[in-house]
């Protein structure tokens, strides 16, 4: 019994499953919304209102012809893709939904969820490197060099719920406005909830931050070479790390998704789906940045907002109140 | 340079405004006035005076007249002229939508309606013969 729940876990809710048809429907609905904001109509004609297109995006890649250039190295430019989906798969089992066990929850999850997420982005990095095309090979550079950009930010901002709750643990830091009563510690963290929303976006490379893939300037960076199956993958993966860290910082920065699983499972939706509106209005109301403007951006605004919301923290915990 | 987040109420507006995308093949555009679609013959007005023909800058236009031999004349009357028979042929692949044969003919015989999807497979389904 222990098993199926654990198979249940994994495969079906929060695992692979779910996250695979509500991360299709983030896209959807993200996709939606920016055409809207832009007066397009945005997806219409697969299902409702275009609702299975994302889907039959990914349907499509799959059966499209598979290659894998001459020069590249074929393990890794082959395994990169599923490393990249697994690691944002496996983040996602760490949310805070539904009962909780020893295997999903810990004492410094929180660690391992943001490790986790920086997967991906590295993945892209070698699956670039080793596709041995210019495209490639500039597009992966620039996905590390934002590595370097964001990631210290997002680490930040991760940081202060976890000081206010004093615990290093995704379900504690969720549970602490619903059981210490202290509500106001959403609106005090708002400064960081905004400096892990931009830096959710520069790791998702979307615009502004999506100088890696620039197609006006290196075609699609580091998955220029890519095609069917494992472009296929990219894409799934890109969509889940995109439900996995906008429910990470529902979790952390919006109260979490407490009170059972019925109660808990909608505030899951909903709070997602909040994040995932605001990032598109970030796509929408921007241009795309230069790589160098990213890294001063991160460095003199990102880095010290989230510092003094650090401090900010600090401060009211050391006057007591919680 | 704007300042940041200017774009940001026009964005939010516009998620309440309709969309300016027309389902094009759904609904469609209303044509303007004047809108310069397919040429046609107004039946039995054309003269055969091959005005058109000379005109047409993409050579789109092909006249046949054939003379029609007149029924023979009844007793004690004059017998009838012989009658042409005109056939306009358009080559709507090639014709321009210039509306200069509509200009230069004498007899008003044609005129333009506003069909514009004159799309098809074949050559010969643009073959268009009016009489």
């Amino acid at each position: 019994m222990e098993y199926l729940k654990i198979a249940l876990y994994i495969l079906v809710f929060p695992g692979f499953l779910f996250q695979s048809v509500f991360s299709t429907f983030l896209e959807w609905l993200d996709r939606k919304i920016y055409a809207r904001m832009q007066n397009r109509r945005g997806p219409l004609y697969t299902g409702w209102n275009g609702l299975m297109q994302p889907v039959a995006d990914i349907v499509k890649l799959m059966a499209k012809e598979d290659i894998v250039p001459a020069q590249a190295d074929r393990f890794i430019f082959s395994l990169m893709p599923l490393v990249s989906l697994a690691a944002a798969c496996t983040a996602g089992l760490y949310l805070p939904v539904w009962h909780l066990t020893r295997y999903n929850s810990f004492e410094g999850d929180l660690i391992v969820v943001a490790y986790l997420l920086a997967i991906p982005s590295f993945c892209l990095f070698l699956a670039g490197w080793f596709s041995v095309s210019p495209f490639s090979l500039i597009g992966a550079t620039r996905v590390l060099t934002q590595v370097f950009a964001y990631e210290v930010p997002f680490f930040l901002a991760l940081l202060t719920p976890a000081v206010l709750s004093g615990s290093w643990r995704i379900a504690e830091i969720a549970a602490f406005p619903w059981t210490s009563g202290a509500w106001w510690a959403i609106p005090l963290q708002l400064l960081a909830f905004a400096v892990a929303l931009l830096s959710l976006q520069a790791k998702l490379e979307r615009v502004p931050f999506d100088i890696p893939e620039a197609e006006t300037e290196v075609v699609g960076g580091p998955l220029t070479e890519y095609s069917g199956k494992k472009l296929a993958l990219f894409r799934l993966q890109k969509d889940i790390l995109m439900l996995v860290g906008s429910a990470l910082i529902a979790a952390l920065f919006l109260g979490g998704f407490g009170g059972g699983l019925f109660l808990g499972a909608l505030q899951l939706v909903l709070k997602t789906i909040l994040v995932v509106a605001l990032l598109s209005l970030v796509k929408a109301a921007c241009a795309r940045i230069r790589l160098d403007q990213i890294v001063t951006f991160s460095w003199r605004y990102l880095a010290p907002l989230s510092l003094i919301q650090f401090f900010i923290v600090l401060l009211v915990k050391g006057t007591g109140v919680i | 340079m704007t300042k940041f987040g200017s774009m940001v109420p026009e964005l939010l507006r516009n998620l309440n405004t309709k969309p300016v995308t027309i389902l094009y093949p759904f609904e469609k555009v209303p044509t303007p006035e004047g809108f310069r679609g397919t040429p046609r013959l107004k039946p039995g007005e054309c003269i055969g005076c091959r005005s058109c023909v000379r005109d047409c800058p993409a050579e789109a236009i092909e006249i046949e007249v054939e003379k029609v031999e007149a029924p023979a004349a009844a007793e004690g009357q004059e017998a009838p002229k012989p009658q042409k028979r005109i056939k306009v042929i358009l080559y709507l692949d090639r014709c321009v939508h210039c509306a200069r044969c509509v200009e230069v003919c004498p007899k008003n015989a044609l005129y333009m309606d506003l069909e514009y999807e004159v799309a098809n497979f074949t050559r010969d389904a643009l073959r268009l013969v009016q009489e």
